[in-house]
């Protein structure tokens, strides 16, 4: 069931695990197309993973605008690289792991502006501690949302990084590690970890699922 | 099975990350054991309320719209970063100059004899002994040129029928290539080419005298696309300034490996004695300017055809990144998996050799 869903997730944004012929063949046309100057080919790409992108940005840096600037980037340094993309089937990895460099040098430029605080220091993300939790039926969404933004926040950006590109955007540790260049078993420990830290974070708002 | 082995799998087993066999192993414990079946359960409900996770996004059109002035940005700064060799300018307009007369075909061979008559008196006045260097010819040739050889520039003639600009050595008289430092970008050879070449339009010069140079790529690609009377005038400039035209596309590549090979040898002879990762600070800045400056290339390389140069810097990029991307806290193995697999590839001795 939840591969299926990824899959239909994957043929409408790109995401991995759908690796039928057509769509891998779609993917490396349109990059030959944008090779051979067609602008109406990279608008095609970006269309395909702009959303996937933004949202792993966002996931990466917390701010809407920031997030959108920096997806921005992502895809001007991939049009401006994609001569050096070796294998088109795996432009959507690729692409993430142009948008992984620019997100963290834009956190470390963060970090550098604001005197070495790191994301996840006490005080630079909400305390969550103070609020009331709830169950988890009575959340709404957006809540809820809130909740899980503020947990992601705390995570330290490799856990940050690996678990969005597991749990958000249902990468394989293989396709992890290509992004990252963790070693698989840095990726896995990265990730029970973040799981960890985000079910102790989340956990209360769920009516004491944890 | 174990529930504690069956424990330290479920993430793993959840992410269909396991062997099907193991998959197997697995699914038949949790058939059997209520409490880690419910750890698995725990995850799946994890995941369903991960899924909800709703951030507000939307893809606006402005966003596209940007990409599309960040792309036309990007090309613009690509050309001013490159710019074009000003006897490339010179040529489209001497070519745009003469598409302009086209139309009137019966008054091209008129002005061409004339000019060419003009040219060829000129020179031979400049050429008269005891005669001081006629304006924009002799004067117009880089100084090193005239005191390093005498009378030394090569006289016309020689640099009108050899094919490969020469200068002549006053002491040899042995022709010899002129070739500009590799790896300056803004160094004197290069002012002095600008220089030459920036008065080369007041004396054009006779047709199909000066072939461009064989061995210089950029020009002979240009010389095919450009009208056949437009080339052998920029040639016979070069040929008058006694210098070879340098390529910028070599030069800006030889730079780049120069720099690239500089810092493959500092990050492979630091720590030897157990450095941390936090001394190649200096190395990964430099891998980032490089892997920018090396995508680039890239792109020329590809557009150009040079395949050779291409491969050369394909196989440099992966090593630029592993640099470029250390952590502030790698580990010792990690860099010295860097190390190890630059030392499998032979990179440094890839670049050397290139």
């Amino acid at each position: 069931m939840r591969l299926q869903a990824a899959d239909m997730m994957e043929v409408e944004t790109g995401q991995p695990g759908a690796h039928t012929g057509t769509l891998m063949n779609s993917t490396e046309e349109l990059v030959a197309r944008v090779r051979g100057g067609d602008e109406e080919a990279f608008r095609l790409i970006f269309e395909r993973y702009a959303r996937p992108l933004l949202s792993f940005i966002y996931d990466m840096v917390g701010e809407r605008g920031l997030a959108e600037d920096l997806t921005q980037e992502t895809f001007v340094r991939a049009y401006k690289g994609l001569g050096s993309l070796r294998d088109e089937a795996r432009l959507s990895t690729w692409l993430f792991s142009i948008a992984k460099n620019v997100a963290r040098e834009s956190l470390r430029t963060r970090r550098r502006h604001a005197g070495h605080v790191e994301l996840d220091d006490e005080g630079v993300v909400f305390e969550l501690h103070d609020e009331r939790p709830s169950p988890a039926g009575n959340l709404l969404d957006k809540e809820l949302s809130g909740v899980i933004q503020k947990a992601l926040a705390k995570l330290d950006e490799d856990k940050r990084l690996v678990f969005t590109l597991k749990v958000f955007q249902q990468r394989s540790y293989e396709e992890i590690a290509e992004i990252t260049g963790f070693s698989i078993g840095k990726l896995k420990t990265d990730l029970h970890r973040a799981r960890a830290e985000m079910r102790r974070r989340v956990g209360p708002y769920l009516g004491g699922e944890q | 099975m174990r529930c504690e082995d069956c424990l330290a799998a479920v993430e793993e087993y959840f992410d269909g990350e396991l062997e099907p066999k193991q998959t197997e192993r697995l699914s038949a414990h949790f058939a059997a054991c209520a409490d880690c079946a419910a750890a698995l359960e725990a995850l799946s409900f994890e995941q369903e309320i991960y899924a909800r996770y709703d951030r507000g996004l939307e893809v606006s059109p402005a966003l596209w719209q940007n990409v599309r002035a960040g792309v036309a940005r990007l090309a613009e700064a690509e050309k001013v970063s490159r710019p074009v060799p000003p006897l490339v300018g010179l040529r489209g307009r001497l070519a745009a100059s003469l598409s302009a007369l086209a139309p009137r075909a019966a008054f091209a061979p008129a002005l061409a004899l004339v000019v060419a008559g003009f040219i060829f008196g000129a020179l031979w006045l400049a050429r008269r002994p005891g005669n001081p260097p006629a304006p924009g010819v002799a004067s117009n040739i880089p100084r090193a040129e005239r005191t390093e050889a005498g009378q030394a520039v090569a006289p016309p003639e020689v640099a009108t029928t050899a094919a490969p600009p020469v200068k002549v050595d006053a002491g040899t008289a042995e022709p010899q290539r002129y070739a500009p430092a590799p790896a300056r970008r803004q160094g004197p050879d290069e002012v002095k080419f600008v220089n030459a070449s920036a008065s080369a339009p007041e004396r054009p010069a006779p047709a199909a005298a000066l072939p461009p140079p064989a061995d210089d790529h950029l020009q002979a690609v240009e010389s095919a696309l450009l009208p056949a009377v437009a080339a052998p005038a920029e040639s016979d400039v070069v040929a008058a300034a006694g210098v070879r035209l340098p390529d910028p596309d070599e030069k800006e590549m030889a730079r780049h490996l120069e720099q690239a090979q500089a810092l493959l040898r500092s990050f492979q002879n630091a720590g030897a004695a157990g450095a941390d990762a936090a001394q190649f600070a200096y190395e990964r800045r430099l891998s980032r300017k490089l892997l920018e400056e090396n995508v680039t290339l890239q792109i020329g390389a590809e557009t150009a055809g040079r395949e050779e140069t291409k491969q050369v810097l394909d196989t440099l990029e992966p090593f630029l990144l592993d640099i470029a991307n250390l952590r502030d806290n790698a580990s010792r193995d990690e860099v010295h998996s860097i190390k190890e697999r630059m030392r499998k590839r032979e990179i440094i001795a890839a670049l050397q050799v290139y």
